[in-house]
Formats: C-alpha cells, structure tokens, sequence
C-alpha cells in the first residue's frame, strides 16, 4: 500500500481539481483532502464575500478615477500643430505692427557723413570774418532795406 | 483580452471607462484580500487604474488586460506595505501572537452560504480563518501566488505573467503555501479531528 499523500501531491491534486488516486484507497488521506479543499474552498468564499459592494461604492470609484485622470481630449499631432500654428501668429504680428521688433531702421543719411569737413584753419577763417562783418548775417536783409531808404532819401533830397 | 483596443501606441484611451468597468471590482477584490484593509484597498484600486491609464502607451497586448492590471497591483500592494511603517500587517508579519490574534479580528464574519445552516457557516467561518493564518505567515510571494491561484482562480501561467516569475516558480509557492494550509489545519483541529471531517 502507497504511503500517505504529501503537500506536493496535494498541492498538485488542488490545481488539477481531482483529488490523489491515493485517496480512494486511504480514508486518512480522503479526510484531510476533503478538510483541505472545504478550507480552501472557504477562504475562496471569505474572499469574494468581504469584497461585495453596493453598485454605489462601484459608481464612486469609477467617478473618482475618472476625476484623477489627467484630461487629455487632444491627440499629440493636433497639440503640435495647434502649438506651431499659436507661435506662426505671434511671429507675423511681431513682424507686421509697427514699432515691432522687425521694424527697419531709418537709413543713414550718408551724405553728411562723406561731406568733407572744413580744415580747422579754413573754419577759424570764417568765424573770423563773421566776427568782424558789421552786420550779422542774419541782420543783412534788414541793413539792406535800411541803406535803401536811405540812399532813396538823399536823392530826394538832391532833387530839391 | 477582456475589454480594451489595443493598437501601435497601446491602449486606447476611450476604452478605459469599459476597462475600469469590466476590472475594478476583481482588482478590488485581489487588493482587499492581500491587505485585509477596505480603505487602502479602495485606494490603491484607484491608483492602479490611474497607473495603467498613465502606462497605457506601454501595453502591447501580449498579457491580457487583467493580467496586465493584476501586475499593476501587485505592485501597489508591495509598495504600499513596504511603506507602511505601522499597522495591521507589520504586526502580522512581526509578531506570531499579534498574527493570531489579528487574523481572527480581520477575518470575515460574512462567510457563509445563504442556504447553510448556522453549523455549516460556522465550520466556514473557521475553516476560513485558519486558512487566512496560515496564509499571513507566507512569504510576500508565497501569498500572493496563493491568492491569486485559489481565490482568483487565475491560470499558473498567467499567475507566473502578473508576478514576473516562472510557472516552475509558481507551482513551487503553491507547494509550499500548501503545506502551509495542511499543516496550520492539522495544528488547529488535529490529525484525527481532520481525517474524520
């Protein structure tokens, strides 16, 4: 007669769901299988039972993990274009508004820049005569006027 | 594949309601069993279906979808208990006394068939309880393969798939978790009281 069944032919029988052939020969052996089975059989009933819920606990869960996820209702490519597209504008605006950024610079007005400058000793000449003239060049069309009234005057004056 | 479209950037993301519907009470189920605390296992239900919809560009269908999310929680349970620097477990797994007695509180008062007599819901209720102490004794491992085998009902292949080990290993757990159960009935009835039930 086999020896009793050990924790490998019972573990083994378990999973096939048939009890050991051993077991059909040995009321030892019938006994602890049918105690080990009831048991697991109870601990699988424990388990399924602790975790009923009412539908509401499992409405609450969903409606909380639906609230935890982060919301994402665009693809990656529409993000990118739409990003893309926002940065177009900013550019075209920057570039059109006047006093934006792209705004040309006002030309250089070159000419004065190559005149050619006075020599100082020309320059001094001129402040020198300026300084000397009797009237400045700004008075020359009111002494100008003046000497006509005058020389009109004294040919009046002649012809009498 | 129980619920979901899987695709080249995996799963998509309009089918996660039909998923969290189709999973989140076995994923609870799996998360109380393994942590006998109702509130941390409402909690890490919700961080696994959260983790899996931020993974789901990961998942290429070669595990089911309930495999996939039995190893998101798994996961969560060794991290949650790894964490935990004070409570039920750590005294469970400290303490042999504290186990007992822990047990015995944890354990299901509601295990009984509608049909059964108060007898037979009590002997359920025992039965139950001793298999739970023999269970907390198990290594991490040892537990989860347990659970997952005999209260889930999964398949050892998919068991070895969730926990990311071999079904050689897996079958050696059970073995081992087994003898655990046998030998905490023995303890708790007798050798004699157990080859008469």
């Amino acid at each position: 007669m086999k020896s009793h069944c050990n924790d490998a032919e019972f573990a083994e029988a378990l999973l096939a769901g048939t009890p050991p052939a051993h077991v059909a020969e040995c009321e030892a052996c019938r006994g602890e299988w049918e105690a080990l089975g009831g048991a697991i059989g109870s601990f699988r009933q424990a388990a399924h039972q602790d975790a009923e819920r009412p539908t509401v606990f499992w409405t609450a869960q969903r409606t909380s993990i639906r609230s935890r996820m982060p919301r994402r209702t665009m693809t990656a490519g529409l993000r990118w274009a739409l990003v893309s597209g926002l940065f177009l504008c900013i550019f075209a605006v920057m570039l059109f508004l006047p006093g934006g950024t792209s705004k040309t610079p006002a030309p250089i007005n070159t000419a004065t820049v190559t005149k050619p400058a006075l020599d100082d000793d020309a320059l001094l000449r001129q402040v020198d005569e300026a300084v000397a003239d009797d009237t400045p060049s700004a008075m020359e069309p009111t002494a100008l006027m003046a000497s006509e009234m005058s020389r009109a005057l004294n040919t009046n004056t002649q012809n009498q | 594949m129980v619920a979901g479209t899987v695709n080249a950037q995996g799963l998509a993301e309009e089918d996660f309601d039909s998923i969290v519907l189709t999973h989140q009470q076995r994923i609870y189920r799996l998360l109380l069993t393994l942590l006998r605390d109702p509130d941390a296992a409402a909690t890490l239900t919700q961080d696994c279906f959260l983790r899996a919809y931020e993974k789901r560009h990961t998942f290429r269908g070669e595990a089911s979808v309930g495999t996939w999310l039995t190893h998101i929680a798994v996961n969560l349970v060794r991290d949650h208990v790894r964490n935990r620097r004070q409570g039920f477990w750590k005294k469970i797994f400290q303490s042999g006394n504290s186990s007992d007695e822990a047990s015995e509180v944890a354990v299901s008062e509601t295990v009984a068939d509608a049909h059964a007599t108060p007898e037979q819901r009590l002997l359920a209720r025992e039965q139950a309880e001793t298999v739970w102490r023999a269970v907390s004794r198990l290594s991490e491992q040892q537990r989860e393969v347990f659970v997952l085998r005999f209260s889930e009902e999964m398949p050892l292949e998919e068991i070895a798939v969730a926990l990311d080990v071999s079904v050689g290993t897996v079958k050696s757990h059970l073995s081992r978790a087994v003898a655990a159960v046998r030998k905490q009935l023995k303890e708790t009835y007798g050798e004699i009281a157990l080859q008469r039930r």
